[in-house]
């Protein structure tokens, strides 16, 4: 088989295998969890095949057909980029599978959400193959879907409900930018083709086209000001928020940017650059004020895609997609982790509840603990290859607004770290939950310490044994160069933040069953808590969006309906009614017979005048 | 009949005709009513054989033969309603049966 | 006619006149057995279907012509099929066929009269797009807005009086205006009214270039808008379709309500262009006030027939657009696209209005107040609906999402002011169709539901209904897949109107006498 139909089989069999549990493996859950991890193992294989294989960019184009003088492009553009996505794509999606096949046992719905991982699948790796903008766009809308559907996953909880309609309305804002985008990409170029828009596009992008094509980015990556759906997502099962909300969906945002970064204006980076590192400080810190151990890890989340976002913006898509990999391995590891912890715990995700765990829940807590330090950036751990280059690399393009945000996040990455660790594996158990704790299935520990024990810890300086040779193009040199840095200004901010990391472990140790932080001082932890953004896009909705639409509903009766239609229009031909009826119809067929002769007698003057 | 033209036969069919309009127009009684509406289709009949007559064709005479058909069904099936309201309402004028106003 | 076939011509006369001889016999035969009458109300169903699906089977240009597939005469009426009118008669065909499922599932007095009235409908509606001459196209409208009354006055639900009169008064204002407004294009131009086709008058306006008088073209045009219920002209729809029995709402929004924009494609987009002053503009303030204001109309809905009601009326919006973009400023991806959300907003309105009224007879209401967390008693009708609702809000995969992208994209010359407006239809469709979701399907199971199903279990969607939302959304998913198959045929269409539109020195010419004809 040539890598091209190899790829058909990627991208497709996902779907298949989605359509086919979707139809007919309803009420047999176990059945389609192991159907479509399967699948999930098949398509990493291939991928795998795929990598190892070639190492030359694979093209292939399609047209679906014409609307007007648009094409319809369908294609694949498999390069240096896109064969690192394939790889973490592929490989974290088929474990994270395989995970949620213990996780999911008791699951009344299996074949849904498997179907709908499925489908996941079928949309993600439709964006990393996309050789044009509108097939980007196309997957892109499909990605929000499954995730729509996946985080409705428990739709009987009114919380999830609203939750998933959040994500999926807080996208289409974003794809809103990003259509407009598409049009002026089209008025301005005449081609959607990533291969023809890099050469027609010159070093005069306007910031225009830019801007608008970030606003996807900003919907999907959840960066400010559409990241409020990220924390709420968290209401669908723990391997989807691992999956969707951490490794792939939300970086492939990321990956998107880094993808068509030679069309992005120099103002455009530089936005990029300082909203992302802001939003990366702004989010690790509000990480310190949750108990719930799933929005934790989100905030974490929008912290490390503000990185990723500030390191396109610096100039560094390399750096970007190589931190995606990096965290998809750390972060998958780490809420797959919380998935284990939750499930030993009987559904618990209080954070204050739990403790003590370290022993009851020995290789979770060690993968765990793993994939924590290397997103504490530990020297040599697969965070660090990645995070400190980038902040490095910002000291070294003379940003020091940015450097000194990603600083903060880096310290408060450590403090948030700290914190959960403490909470969750040291001390005594808080509760009944957490005291009758058990070690998860090996369906569930397998995974987990593959992807954070192997590859969180290993994924840097192992790069070459662990991943595809082929995929590290684009990567390589970043990777090398890391090594040789200890002495760079970003080494001292990544020691002093590990330094208070341990502080703040110690720290959060002084009180039991309470956050330490809470007790001290409550007014910084209701600050931290981070209520006010979703407080004023509540109070649009309530106050402004809603009322507004009440209004145009009243004007519509009351003018269109109402004044024009009944009072005019119906109101003309009812007082003619009135004065016809006083006037002509007076019930006297004689009348009648009057008024129709001498109507026949103006008609024949008429004719013969 | 010799010297008689298209235009004496249309002016008696006219004469006919306004004698009728002005009996349905005037008159109250239903019955009478009737009977001048009969002579209004009588003078057109009138009219239609005499246009027969002198432009020699069957057009006209044919169109006769269905008005009068048409005529007798007409006349019974009206004078059977007229019968009918009588029972009804005891009376047949016309100024009385104003119910349609409503 | 050169491209006279046969077989093509006598498979197409039987597909429109199948449906209303079936009607007769089910209207005149009011006592007939009900098994007879429902196998013959479903073969009469089915017939258009599969012979116009059958139409699509070969491909495009094994038709041959541009502007004409096939051509007959036939009592003075010209037959035949063109490439706009192809995908919609499939459209018509499908969506009848859905109804007609529905409809003999449904149980109704006089269920004869019921079903012959809709097949009445649906022969209409289908003759509708399968005739060429304008007097065809306008009589069998009027034909398929007659029991559309009846029905929506005896049958219909909550409303159905003032609903019926209000439909009635609109419609038929609406249609006499454009007649009168064709009536005068064609004494202009010089054809004879009564047998003049589609492709006489587009050829007549395109060889004189005369300005046509204003006050025609804007009747015509306004006319036609208020058909498919352009902004200002919109109060009919949303009672109507509430009010009407399910059936005859599907075949209503989804397929003849797209007579007025057919018309206006057919027959006043070629001259938009010239001679209209600020018409044209007026024509597109009105479209984007169908986008923007009539969504936010749907926004203050409680009730989700209503809610769907007004969705439809916003989600004509775009499909104005686009014919507006391709009518005046000649980019031919605005018709194309255009015709392509006409038939995929036909399917997927139909299946919408279907699970609606699924919900309804298991629940007893449309109220959003009184609904809740449904998809746990039904889940297959909620998977439906969702991705009923998916589909209209131009979910990829579904035919809408090309007919929608299209029209965005076809703006792209435009000010930007103007494409925000027209884009942000995808925000706020998805508000207003997830809330109803949310409220209907998801959720707490609401106390009226726990109570009817303590009465007598709610049960899921049962084979007729599978069958008829089946079909429909297959059909989506299939033009969305392939969309070649519906932009193959319409893009010669679009290209042809988009040149007389395209910028090109305007020459006052005085036309002679011999070109007229």
């Amino acid at each position: 088989m040539n890598s091209v139909s190899l790829l058909h089989w990627i991208l497709f069999l996902p779907l298949g295998a989605a359509a086919f549990s979707a139809f007919f493996l309803r009420r047999h859950g176990a059945f389609a969890a192991w159907f479509s991890t399967l699948t999930a193992f098949i398509i990493a294989g291939l991928a795998l095949t795929i990598l190892t294989q070639t190492s030359e960019d694979i093209k292939w184009h399609y047209e679906l057909g014409k609307i007007g003088g648009i094409s319809l492009g369908f294609g694949y553009l498999i390069d240096a980029h896109a064969r690192l996505m394939l790889f973490v794509v592929s490989f974290v999606a088929a474990w994270i599978h395989l995970f949620s096949v213990g996780y999911m046992k008791d699951d009344g719905a299996r074949g849904r959400f498997f179907a709908g991982l499925s489908i996941f699948m079928f949309s993600i790796l439709g964006i990393v193959v996309a050789d044009n903008l509108l097939m980007t766009f196309i997957f892109w809308e499909l990605v929000g879907f499954s995730s729509y559907m996946l985080i409705a996953h428990y739709f009987d909880t009114d919380f999830a409900a609203e939750a998933s309609k959040k994500a999926f309305i807080t996208n289409r804002i974003g794809d809103l930018g990003f259509i407009l985008g598409i049009a002026l990409c089209l008025k301005l170029y005449g081609t959607l083709d990533f291969a023809e828009l890099k050469l027609q596009a010159g070093s005069a992008v306007p910031i225009a086209l830019g801007l608008l094509l970030m606003c996807g980015f900003l919907g999907k990556s959840a960066q400010f000001p559409l990241h409020v759906w990220l924390t709420d997502a968290m209401a669908g099962p723990t391997p989807v928020s691992a999956l969707i909300h951490a490794a792939t969906m939300v970086a492939a945002g990321v990956y998107f940017m880094a993808r068509i970064s030679f069309l992005l204006a120099p103002e455009v980076l530089d936005w990029m650059a300082i909203s992302g590192a802001g939003m990366a400080a702004l989010a690790g810190f509000c990480a310190l004020a949750q108990t719930d151990i799933k929005k934790s890890l989100a905030y974490s989340t929008l912290a490390h895609l503000g990185i990723m976002g500030c390191a396109i913006g610096l100039g560094h898509p390399e750096l970007a997609v190589l931190h995606m990999a990096m965290h998809a391995f750390f972060k998958a590891t780490l809420f797959l982790g919380a998935g284990s912890v939750i499930h030993g715990c009987h559904h618990e995700q209080d954070m204050l509840k739990m403790g003590g765990l370290l022993k009851k829940m020995p290789i979770t807590a060690a993968t765990f603990i793993a994939a924590t330090l290397s997103n504490c950036a530990v020297p040599f751990f697969a965070g660090w290859y990645s995070k400190d280059a980038i902040i490095e690399a910002s000291w070294h393009g003379g940003h020091f607004i940015v450097f000194g945000f990603l600083a903060l996040a880096a310290v408060a990455t450590c403090l948030y770290s700290g914190r959960m660790i403490r909470l969750v594996f040291m001390g005594a158990p808080n509760s009944k939950a957490a005291t009758h704790a058990h070690e998860s299935p090996w369906t569930m520990t397998l995974p987990i310490s593959v992807l954070g024990i192997v590859y969180a810890i290993g994924a840097g300086f192992a790069a070459n044994i662990l991943i595809p040779h082929s995929s590290l193009q684009v990567v390589e040199k970043s990777l090398n160069a890391m090594a040789f840095h200890l002495t760079s200004p970003a080494t001292i901010v990544g020691a002093v933040a590990l330094i208070l990391g341990y502080l703040s472990f110690r720290f959060y140790g002084l009180f039991v069953g309470q956050d330490s932080l809470q007790k001290i001082s409550p007014r910084t932890y209701q600050l931290l808590e981070y209520r006010w953004m979703d407080t004023l896009y509540n109070w649009y909705i309530d106050k402004v969006q809603r009322r507004f639409a009440e209004l145009i509903v009243f004007l519509d009766l009351l003018v269109i309906n109402g004044l024009a239609v009944r009072w005019i229009a119906g109101g003309t031909f009812a007082a003619l009614g009135h004065v016809s009826n006083a006037i002509f119809h007076r019930g006297q067929a004689r009348a009648n017979a009057i008024w129709i002769t001498l109507g026949s007698l103006l008609f024949i003057w008429f004719l013969l005048r | 009949m010799e010297n008689t033209t298209l235009s004496h036969h249309l002016v008696l069919a006219g004469i006919l005709f306004v004698i009728g309009l002005s009996g349905v127009l005037i008159r109250r009684n239903l019955l009478v009513v009737y009977m001048c509406l009969e002579l209004m289709l009588t003078a057109s009949t009138l009219a239609l054989v005499a246009f027969s007559r002198f432009n020699n064709t069957m057009d006209g005479a044919i169109f006769v033969f269905f008005i009068i058909t048409v005529a007798a069904a007409e006349v019974a099936v009206g004078l059977a309603l007229i019968v009918a309201l009588f029972r009804q309402r005891q009376t047949v004028s016309s100024e009385k049966l104003n119910t349609l106003c409503d | 006619m050169e491209n006279f076939n046969t077989v093509n011509s006598s498979l197409l006369l039987t597909a429109i006149f199948t449906p209303i001889l079936a009607g007769l016999i089910l209207l005149i035969g009011r006592n007939l057995p009900r098994s007879f009458a429902t196998g013959f109300a479903l073969i009469a169903f089915t017939l258009p279907a599969l012979i116009t699906v059958w139409f699509f089977v070969p491909c495009a240009e094994s038709f041959g012509s541009v502007t004409q597939y096939l051509q007959t005469n036939i009592w003075g009426f010209c037959f035949g099929l063109n490439g706009i009118s192809l995908p919609l008669i499939a459209m018509t065909a499908l969506v009848g066929l859905a109804a007609g499922i529905k409809a003999l599932n449904q149980e109704v007095e006089s269920r004869n009269a019921y079903l012959g009235l809709i097949l009445f409908m649906l022969g209409g509606t289908l003759g509708v797009f399968g005739t060429n001459n304008i007097i065809g196209f306008y009589f069998f409208h009027e034909f398929a807005l007659i029991p559309t009354f009846v029905l929506t006055l005896f049958w219909g639900g909550e409303g159905r009086r003032s609903a019926a009169m209000q439909m009635a008064i609109y419609l038929t204002v609406g249609a006499m205006l454009s007649l009168a407004g064709i009536v005068i294009a064609m004494q202009t131009v010089g054809l004879g009214i009564e047998d003049a086709t589609f492709e006489q008058l587009f050829l007549a306006f395109h060889q004189s270039q005369l300005p046509l008088p204003a006050a025609s073209t804007a009747i015509t045009l306004f006319g036609f808008g208020t058909l498919a219920s352009l902004f200002p002209f919109h109060s009919w729809a949303a009672p109507g379709y509430s009010a009407a029995p399910t059936p005859v709402s599907m075949i209503h929004a989804g397929a003849l309500k797209k007579f007025g924009l057919y018309g206006i494609i057919m027959i006043v987009a070629a001259t938009m262009k010239i001679g209209t002053g600020t018409l044209s503009d007026w024509f597109l303030w009105c479209s984007i006030a169908n986008v923007f204001i009539v969504g936010l109309i749907c926004f203050g809905q409680r009730d989700l027939k209503q809610m769907l009601s007004w969705s439809s009326v916003a989600h004509m919006g775009p499909i104005f657009i686009g014919i507006w973009v391709c009518a005046t400023q000649g980019v031919a991806e605005g018709l194309d696209a255009a015709i392509f959300l006409m038939v995929a907003h036909g399917l997927s309105c139909a299946a919408l209005f279907l699970l609606a009224n699924a919900v309804r007879t298991r629940t007893g209401t449309y109220r959003f107040d009184e609904l809740g967390g449904l998809a746990q008693h039904t889940p297959v009708l909620s998977a439906f609906f969702i991705a009923a609702t998916m589909a209209s809000i131009g979910l990829p995969g579904f035919g809408n999402f090309w007919g929608e992208l299209g029209v965005f994209l076809s703006l792209r010359n435009e000010p930007f002011i103007l494409q925000v407006l027209v884009v942000s239809t995808v925000v706020i469709s998805a508000i207003y169709a997830l809330r109803a979701v949310a409220s209907v399907f998801f959720g707490k199971v609401s106390s009226a539901i726990e109570a009817r199903h303590a009465y007598a279990p709610i049960a899921d969607l049962n084979g007729a209904e599978r069958t008829a939302t089946i079909l429909l959304l297959g059909a989506s998913l299939v033009i969305g897949f392939i969309p070649s198959l519906i932009t193959n045929r319409t893009n010669p269409e679009a290209q042809a109107l988009a040149r007389i539109a395209q910028p090109k020195p305007f020459k006052a010419v005085p036309v002679k006498e011999s070109n007229r004809n």
